[in-house]
């Protein structure tokens, strides 16, 4: 491979890290409050919420694209917003994978939080923000757990990035749309080179993740 | 301290079980015992009395004042669990912590935490982490939490339980400690040692059946209580 080919596939792994990121760090801003506010409520309405969750957690990428595309495009309700084929429709269609995965995860592992802890921070007084403070901290683990879980799946997604993204070159192309196109055209080097680097990326986020799970105690 | 309950009701919403005081007062400098059958509202009370729950009818006064919400209390009313929960961290890290919720100034939490750790003998677990602890270590920690912010009243809920003789023991005097030291106590224990040691007042609910599965534990007398 030349040093273009190298610096393209840079490029390349480099956008798709950082679509990841983004849309995992706007799945967790709004996916721990509401993770944590469902996780607190016992009734009825919490339950089928979080069973919603649970099966939008579970829905293939090219569902969310579908739908995400439809929001984005030009007749859709967000189609003034021009994010189609663009970086921020992909983060956009991304961070639908990525929320609900979040929300899921952290409901999980707060449910099963004893009345007890919130009522430890109310009896000495802890304001809002040191509730907050003290919840970050207590639940460290699940809560790097439902980052690493969600990165996982947005970085080695292919059918949103393709749909919102149409696998743009030197634009919107990410490695799971390039192994798809490099495949498709029988360029099996370049295809087989940035499957390398994914399955790479999938072992350092398990490493990571059984390194989060040691703390759990 | 005195607390006064003014005929108030409390129930866990779509729950059957219902507690209910008549008027009465509750001084809790020399210490108070809740006692009453399972299932007759002694942890419901207590939480009443912390201000983590709040009646639905009736009011509490705290020193002839609404008892303001737990963040607005100028001495906190502390309410130890029966298991309590204890903070990622070291038993130090746990008593700083508490210390910061309850706004204690930097400066002073130093002399607070090794006044606390004295008192409740934790100085050797000082550096222990919430998993190492037992039982026992659990609830001194819970306790040194507690005495470290200097509050007006501590609020126990079967603070003997699961304790062997040696740790019962242990806790009496430690809670001895706490009462010399001008905190009131209010506490629920089956444990007749506990108090025949420490010859607490006793207010006992009353748990009755009331048509359609309602349980209602009711609060009218206190023995030996300043009314």
């Amino acid at each position: 491979m030349q040093t273009a080919e190298w610096m393209e596939i840079l490029e390349i792994t480099l956008r798709s890290l950082a679509y990841a990121f983004l849309a995992t760090a706007l799945a967790m801003a709004l996916g721990l409050p509401v993770g944590a506010a469902l996780a607190r409520r016992r009734g009825t309405l919490a339950r089928g919420i979080a069973a919603v969750f649970g099966a939008a957690a579970a829905m293939p990428t090219v569902v969310i694209g579908l739908l995400a595309f439809l929001l984005l495009s030009r007749t859709g309700p967000l189609g003034e917003l021009r994010w189609l084929y663009t970086s921020a429709g992909v983060v956009f269609g991304e961070f639908f994978l990525g929320f609900p995965i979040v929300v899921t995860h952290l409901h999980a592992a707060l449910r099963r939080t004893e009345t007890a802890f919130y009522e430890t921070l109310a009896t000495f007084g802890a304001s809002r923000l040191q509730r907050t403070r003290a919840m970050l901290r207590e639940f460290a683990a699940p809560i790097a757990g439902a980052f690493t879980l969600s990165f996982g799946r947005i970085v080695g997604e292919v059918g949103v990035a393709m749909m919102l993204g149409g696998n743009i070159r030197h634009a919107t192309r990410t490695m799971t749309t390039t192994i798809a196109l490099e495949s498709a055209k029988g360029d099996w080097i370049n295809a087989i080179f940035l499957s390398i680097i994914l399955m790479l990326i999938a072992i350092i986020i398990n490493i990571a993740i059984t390194f989060v799970q040691r703390f759990e105690k | 301290m005195i607390f006064e309950l003014q005929s108030i009701s409390f129930q866990y919403p779509g729950s059957k079980y219902i507690v209910e005081t008549g008027d009465l007062q509750l001084c809790v400098q020399n210490g108070v015992r809740i006692d009453g059958p399972n299932g007759s509202g002694k942890t419901t009370l207590l939480k009443l009395l912390a201000g983590l729950l709040h009646p639905q009818r009736g009011q509490i006064l705290l020193n002839a004042k609404p008892l303001p919400r737990v963040d607005r209390l100028k001495t906190p009313l502390v309410y130890v669990h029966a298991e309590p929960y204890i903070f990622r961290g070291t038993v130090l890290e746990n008593l700083e912590m508490a210390l910061s919720w309850a706004r204690v100034p930097a400066r002073e939490r130093p002399e607070r935490i090794r006044q606390a750790l004295e008192v409740l003998g934790l100085g050797a677990l000082a550096r222990r982490r919430h998993f190492e602890l037992y039982t026992g270590e659990r609830r001194k920690t819970a306790l040194a939490r507690a005495f470290a912010v200097h509050p007006a009243v501590v609020l126990l809920d079967e603070p003997s339980s699961g304790l062997d003789a040696a740790s019962r023991a242990e806790l009496m005097d430690q809670l001895d400690t706490l009462r010399a030291s001008g905190i009131g106590l209010v506490l629920t224990t089956h444990d007749a040692g506990l108090q025949d040691r420490m010859k607490l007042k006793t207010c006992t609910l009353h748990l009755e059946e009331e048509p359609g599965g309602f349980r209602k534990g009711r609060l009218h007398e206190i023995a030996d209580s300043p009314r």
